[in-house]
């Protein structure tokens, strides 16, 4: 409760006194009033433009870039071709070099209106893919009847996805055939997950675009497999709702619903991710920006309340992962059974431990 | 409750949610990748080796129980055998303890049998020593009697020196010989 009260008046001060820098000088009174009533603190209205450029110089957006925490929360969370890193750069060490992948690439990979230039995002997923790659040979090295080292670790999860996801929701005959694509995405998704908790790097997760990709698998995998189990006049004759060809007329309202209930099935994967992994840095960030919207010396309570967050996203990152391959092994299953709705228990489940923290921060 | 309008224009930004294929066909190509090369190296190697290490688990069990069957019976066996063994040593030792009883009854018995046949054998010889001694003395009395009647003979003077003669005779020999 305290946690999400403060993230609220963190949002509510942060985004009010950025107004100032953005709308009419006009509008500008009343909100900064605002915000200072908010926060409690009568010299954060004045300083606030000052400690803007701090936070986007400490935040490492100096420059041209819109400097007010807003736009530098959006910042951090949204794609774009420019990825900073610590290093050398223009010959001298920064804490804020810039990589833009534009000029790199430039027209290369632009294929009509296609634009394959790789993201931000594109980076990091590649470098969170080489972590997990790294992880998982460098754990293959302890396989073993009798395990040790890093292979114990990886062999829990693995272990723990065979023997807790799949075979209790696809049925131990046909778990092993789909468990490849779980055990590949529950490690994708928790290696993007977590490489997006690391300094300088970004959430690949956080982006639509990356977790409709993966929902999409899920989505061919659970059609592919409710084909197999019903063949293909079967599977039509599921999206009649299970209604009697007695009772015809109503196809013309059931199969528009059943189409449109194969498909909020991979939506919902694909926002419950994104939202979830947007919404833990938006907090993050909230509470650091209160340093700078408020008053330095909130650092105290802001550092640790974003710790306590931090460690929270930790948290999410699994079960993140364990939700998606979980509800994905639970729509295969569903096809399996022959009448993909007795998810619904699942769903609720996943809801309601996954939107705690996108709530949080509304 | 104004200001929750004012994140609106931020956060309805529309950056959040641009929709880039080109990042979607990334991540399907990077995801395609993982699935390969893990699913071959990874998952399948990782998998059997559960299945293996199943295996293993239930062998043993199945491995220590058959042994455990073996080792109960075989401690039962060995702890009849011993049973029997201490049975048989007290037997034994009972035995011994009788038979031991028995030797040295005998043995006292036999000693003082000994003992007994020694002491009766001595006696005997002391009867025959003496009754020899007495025979040798009776026949020593006869000859000094034969020698004293013989000198009486000899002189055959009056009584009254035959009387002087034998008395001299008897006064002539040991005192308490007789």
């Amino acid at each position: 409760m305290i946690a999400s009260t403060l993230v609220t008046l963190a949002l509510r001060a942060l985004l009010a006194s950025a107004e100032p820098e953005q709308v009419a000088p006009p509008a500008a009174a009343p909100v900064e009033q605002a915000a200072g009533q908010e926060a409690h603190a009568p010299t954060a209205g004045h300083g606030a433009p000052a400690e803007h450029g701090e936070a986007a110089a400490e935040g490492g957006h100096g420059g041209g870039h819109d400097a007010s925490l807003g736009a530098v929360m959006m910042h951090h969370v949204t794609d774009g071709y420019v990825v900073e890193y610590p290093g050398v750069c223009e010959g001298r060490p920064s804490w804020n070099c810039e990589w833009n992948l534009r000029e790199t690439f430039g027209d290369s990979l632009r294929f009509g209106a296609l634009d394959m230039t790789p993201t931000k995002h594109v980076i990091f997923m590649w470098l969170a893919s080489a972590a997990l790659l790294l992880v998982v040979f460098t754990a293959l090295r302890g396989k073993a009847v009798v395990p040790k080292g890093l292979y114990s670790f990886v062999e829990v999860l693995v272990a723990f996805v065979r023997n807790e996801l799949a075979v209790p929701n696809i049925g131990p005959e046909n778990a092993d055939r789909f468990l490849p694509y779980l055990l590949t995405a529950f490690f994708f998704i928790l290696f993007l997950n977590l490489f997006g908790l690391l300094p300088y790097s970004a959430t690949a997760t956080a982006n639509i675009n990356v977790t409709v990709c993966l929902a999409l698998f899920t989505f061919f995998i659970t059609q592919y497999a409710a084909i197999r189990a019903m063949g293909l006049g079967g599977f039509l004759k599921h999206l009649t709702g299970g209604v009697p060809a007695s009772l015809a007329w109503l196809w013309p309202i059931m199969i528009p619903v059943e189409i449109l209930g194969l498909f909020t099935k991979p939506f919902a994967l694909t926002v419950r991710l994104f939202a979830n992994m947007v919404a833990g840095h938006f907090v993050i960030l909230a509470l650091l920006g209160l340093i700078f919207a408020i008053s330095v010396w909130v650092f105290p309570v802001s550092v640790a309340l974003a710790l306590a967050i931090f460690l929270l996203e930790l948290f999410v990152a699994f079960v993140q992962a364990y939700i998606f391959t979980m509800l994905s092994a639970l729509f295969i299953g569903a096809a399996f059974a022959g009448h993909g709705h007795d998810e619904g228990h699942g769903e609720a489940h996943g809801h309601g431990e996954a939107h705690a923290p996108a709530e949080a921060h509304h | 409750m104004a200001l929750f309008a004012v994140p609106a224009p931020v956060l309805a930004a529309g950056a959040l949610t641009d929709i880039n294929p080109g990042l979607t066909l990334w991540a399907a190509i990077t995801f395609l990748v993982m699935l390969a090369v893990l699913s071959k190296f990874a998952w399948g190697p990782i998998v059997k080796m559960l299945d293996e290490r199943g295996k293993t688990i239930s062998e043993a069990i199945e491995a220590a129980r058959k042994e455990r069957a073996e080792a109960e019976k075989l401690l039962a066996s060995q702890k009849e055998s011993l049973a029997k063994a201490t049975r048989e040593a007290a037997d034994i030792a009972k035995r011994n303890q009788l038979e031991v009883e028995a030797l040295r009854q005998e043995l006292t018995a036999r000693a003082r049998q000994e003992a007994d046949e020694l002491v009766a054998s001595a006696r005997k010889q002391i009867i025959e020593e003496k009754s020899k001694a007495a025979a040798e003395l009776r026949s020593m009395v006869a000859d000094l009697a034969i020698d004293a009647a013989g000198k009486l003979i000899k002189a055959s003077l009056d009584e009254k020196t035959q009387r002087q003669l034998v008395e001299d005779y008897l006064r002539q020999l040991p005192a308490g010989r007789a």
